[in-house]
């Protein structure tokens, strides 16, 4: 959730609740999957579960990271973005 | 408050979700919950906001998977149910020519009234239309089964009227059967097992 709320500058905020609907979800969809349950040293030996991308969720990724890629570089090319207001 | 406070306002806020996601991922919630509690000040109201922002945003969605989740399994029990009774409607028209035709030959052998005879014809031709909405069940022709249904219903009728003194197994069978199967094929479901009409 740190991780999520870092990589956004603080603009997208993940409760519990959320983070594992979203999970659910993308197991379900086969995106990630579950890789085991260890404990945390950090955190009081507590067990905990790891999940990890697949490579369906690879691609699926890749897909829309290359989506996004060619929205952005649109926008660019009709100086949406990346130039200074006047 | 202490976090220990916090996480049982926490636990009670899980009942917010579904319980088989509850039982899946309730511990884990918790366990991140107190990652919470211990970087965060529990006694602040930004915090219980985005507990409860949370809680608020992702517990109906998932309330409402789980309900379209049980909506399908019941839709698989309700194709089994109307596959059975297609089955069953199959049989009984069959049985339904058979005993039209031993009846037939019952009655052959004395003197045939005219509306006797009109009345068996009607036996047939409706357990015939009976055994053709079954099979267009099982084909899923939803449309064509209504219709053979009706046709059925309407032949059982005139047969009634012309011929009073039918059994009550005919009648039950005769009547009962197609008005339960046109009750079931137009009872609206969300996605029709029988497909396209």
């Amino acid at each position: 959730m740190k991780g999520v709320t870092a990589r956004s500058e603080g603009t997208v905020r993940l409760g519990p609740g959320t983070l594992y609907g979203a999970l659910k979800r993308l197991l379900e969809a086969g995106l990630v999957e579950e890789c085991g349950e260890r404990a945390d040293r950090e955190r009081g030996d507590e067990r905990r579960r790891y999940y990890r991308l697949t490579q369906f969720g690879l691609s699926v990724a890749r897909a829309e990271a290359g989506r996004l890629d060619a929205l952005v570089r649109a926008a660019r090319r009709k100086k949406l973005i990346g130039v200074r207001p006047a | 408050m202490s976090p220990a406070a916090a996480e049982r306002i926490y636990r009670l806020l899980l009942r917010a979700y579904p319980p088989d996601f509850r039982a899946e991922y309730g511990r884990e919630m918790v366990l991140l919950f107190r990652d919470q509690c211990r970087e965060s000040d529990v006694r602040s109201l930004g915090f219980w906001a985005a507990v409860i922002c949370d809680v608020a945003r992702s517990a109906p969605a998932l309330r409402a998977d789980a309900w379209r989740s049980r909506g399908s399994q019941s839709t698989q029990t309700t194709e089994v149910i109307m596959k059975l009774a297609a089955m069953l409607t199959v049989l009984l028209g069959v049985l339904g020519i058979l005993n039209a035709v031993v009846e037939w030959a019952a009655g052959s052998k004395g003197v045939i009234d005219g509306t006797y005879v009109l009345a068996v014809v009607l036996g047939v031709f409706a357990s015939a239309l009976l055994l053709g909405a079954g099979i267009a069940i099982l084909l899923r022709r939803q449309q064509a089964a209504r219709l053979a249904l009706f046709a059925s219903l309407v032949s059982v009728m005139a047969a009634r009227l012309l011929f009073p003194w039918m059994s009550i197994f005919s009648q039950l069978v005769g009547f009962g059967l197609p008005v339960a199967l046109l009750i079931a094929l137009y009872w609206p479901r969300r996605a029709s097992p029988l497909g396209a009409a």
